[in-house]
């Protein structure tokens, strides 16, 4: 597991000549979605952590498969991250299926926004099986 | 991974990928360069993400890699692809998310010596006024209504409004407004992001740059696009901002159905494409236009920005403050355009992802005041190093669908510039050397470091001795200013 001091637990940056690619480990699917979140978040910047989220939002999303259903949730939270101005911290998946998320997720303020990012993208996607659970790189367009 | 010896070396400039290479390659794969910065393309993974361009439905010839190439997502920086309409295919992911970044360059009468005493206080006035960093807003928040105008007439919009002449018009790729956008092929996401960022640089490798002309290598050319050596000039390097990230996203995320009803396989989800001619693929191609012309219009409003501080610090203190836009070219878009090959006139969509537009002489696109030198191509440097004008030649008509490199190109990841370089010290090296650097983020400003870029001279040369662009004018850096 990826693991640097006060970082959270569960992805590592790789290295990648002009973009960003971080690689998640989870036990299951569901850790993987919350991990990938939380890396990603943790390359835009850093959030506020006193107080409750200030903002709080309910995501359903479908897709043909995990991977894309994967892409999809990176890509509403940047999206809801750009329009709303939030650092989403807290990832609360209530229903997750091969092809179908509901989540609701909550955020504060950034203290620190180190970089943008524009998108994740589906280079060389794949969700893989390991002897301990999930695996996945992805590559952010930054 | 590819070995030097799988390429056939076709002249010292040029090397092949044959197509037996790999038993999904429609065409071979061809990377200009020289040994040196072959040997960087081949320490990553772009010729493999240039090999895999060569398996897109109804791609011609050979699909391209300039000598700045590095490696992407999908295509690799640095890419050029061709399919013959109307039944070839177009791919987001060949244009990327930044649809239209893009470059322009503003020449100046005011000499580096002149602008000198006042060049610290410019630099401060433009950091304030021109919004940049990540998330900043612009200065213009665009009702629904003028988002569709913008989307569907780009930079003719904001000069309408006031913040420009027919001459910049006149002076842009497209003249800024691309024909074939349709607003309502763009997302309520996608203009919601563009709604407050129009006239902001954002961040990244985006800048804005003060140089001095240090070199002219083309006397005529250079008169003519107003360099004088030993004279400033401006540039803006920016895109379409979380408008054109969103429009990507949503058609990455479309396609990766059509890519199934049209029963196309490809090695890598990030190439997914639809026939051109399809519903899929026109609305998309609508939709990318619709960006282009928004980063037109974001570049031609930070342009207003940048003149309005040039005036506000300069009025009374030089002679003149005036700048003329001498072009500004696209580096990543889809354009159809039409070549002749095997005594056949083709039409074909040309994916330019990371590579520049190089019209030779004569070419109607090119503007009438240099129709007969051919394009200007404006290849910006890496932070602190020198920036290149260049023109376009009949030569890249005929080899490379008419097109040439975008910049110096990465060589190094932005983790291991931020762990060898500091970005406060990188700041100071540059102020030794006379460069003002204002920028957002320490960290950001690392990553950027020149060390992790080729050497755009070797690059520049490449270009220029394989024929695709010639040399102009060489500039080097006075004041970057950074997202």
């Amino acid at each position: 597991m990826g693991q640097g001091s006060g970082k959270p637990v569960g992805f590592e940056e790789l290295e990648h000549t002009a973009d960003v690619a971080l690689r998640v480990y989870g036990r299951d699917l569901q850790e993987i979605f919350v991990r990938a979140a939380e890396g990603m978040f943790h390359l835009i910047g850093d959030c506020e952590r006193d107080g409750p989220p200030h903002c709080e939002n309910d995501i359903r999303l479908e897709a043909p498969d995990r991977d894309s259903l994967l892409i999809d949730w990176l890509n509403e939270l940047l999206y809801l991250s750009e329009t709303q101005d939030v650092c989403y911290d807290a990832f609360d998946i209530r229903g997750l299926a091969s092809t179908l998320l509901e989540a609701r997720v909550g955020g504060n303020s950034f203290t620190l926004q180190k970089r943008a990012i524009k998108a994740a993208t589906f280079h060389e996607l794949r969700i893989a099986e390991m002897p301990n659970g999930l695996e996945v790189t992805i590559v952010f367009d930054i | 991974m590819l070995e030097k010896t799988d390429l056939v070396r076709l002249n010292p400039w040029l090397y092949e990928v044959p197509k037996g290479f790999r038993s999904d390659m429609r065409v071979p794969a061809r990377v200009y360069a020289d040994d040196a910065l072959l040997e960087a393309a081949l320490r990553d993974r772009s010729m493999e993400q240039l090999v895999n361009t060569t398996t897109l439905p109804g791609v011609v010839r050979y699909t391209l890699a300039m000598p700045d190439m590095h490696q992407g997502y999908g295509f690799p920086i640095g890419g050029v692809a061709a399919t013959l309409l109307p039944k070839g295919v177009i791919s987001p992911g060949g244009v990327g998310y930044d649809i239209n970044c893009g470059v322009r360059l503003l020449s100046s009468q005011i000499r580096a010596d002149e602008l000198r005493p006042h060049l610290t206080t410019l630099m401060n006035v433009l950091f304030n006024k021109v919004p940049a960093g990540v998330g900043r807003g612009g200065k213009v928040h665009l009702s629904p209504r003028d988002m569709d105008r913008v989307l569907e007439t780009g930079s003719r919009w904001v000069v309408k409004k006031g913040y420009g002449t027919q001459d910049d018009l006149d002076h842009t790729e497209e003249r800024g407004s691309m024909a074939g956008g349709d607003a309502s092929q763009v997302s309520p996401r996608a203009k919601k992001r563009g709604a407050n960022q129009l006239g902001s640089l954002g961040a990244g490798n985006h800048f804005l740059e003060i140089g001095e002309v240090v070199e002219i290598y083309d006397e005529e050319a250079a008169a003519r696009f107003g360099l004088t050596e030993g004279h400033i000039a401006v540039w803006i390097h920016c895109g379409s901002r979380g408008l054109g990230h969103q429009v990507c996203t949503d058609y990455v995320r479309r396609f990766q159905d059509a890519v199934h009803r049209y029963r196309i396989d490809l090695p890598d989800r990030e190439l997914v494409c639809a026939p051109f001619d399809s519903p899929e693929g026109k609305a998309y191609f609508a939709a990318m236009v619709c960006a282009a012309n928004y980063a037109w219009a974001n570049r031609q409003m930070i342009t207003h920005l940048v003149r309005r501080t040039f005036e506000q610090v300069l009025a009374g203190k030089v002679r003149n403050w005036d700048l003329d836009l001498i072009y500004d070219v696209a580096h990543n878009i889809a354009k159809v355009e039409g070549y002749e090959m095997g005594g056949k006139y083709l039409r074909l969509c040309v994916h330019r992802k990371g590579a520049t537009r190089c019209f030779g002489p004569g070419n109607p696109a090119v503007p009438a005041g240099y129709r007969d030198l051919g394009q200007p191509v404006l290849i910006p440097g890496s932070m602190g190093t020198a920036s290149y004008v260049l023109l376009g030649t009949e030569k890249a008509m005929r080899e490379s669908f008419g097109s040439t490199c975008h910049g110096a190109g990465r060589v190094m990841s932005r983790t291991r510039a931020k762990k060898t370089i500091r970005g406060d010290r990188l700041r100071s090296e540059l102020e030794e050397r006379g460069i003002v650097i204002k920028a957002k983020s320490m960290p950001g400003l690392a990553e950027e470091a020149p060390q992790a870029y080729k050497d755009i001279d070797r690059v520049v040369a490449v270009v220029h001795k394989a024929g695709l662009a010639r040399k102009v004018a060489k500039l080097s850096p006075m004041g970057v200013m950074k997202g």
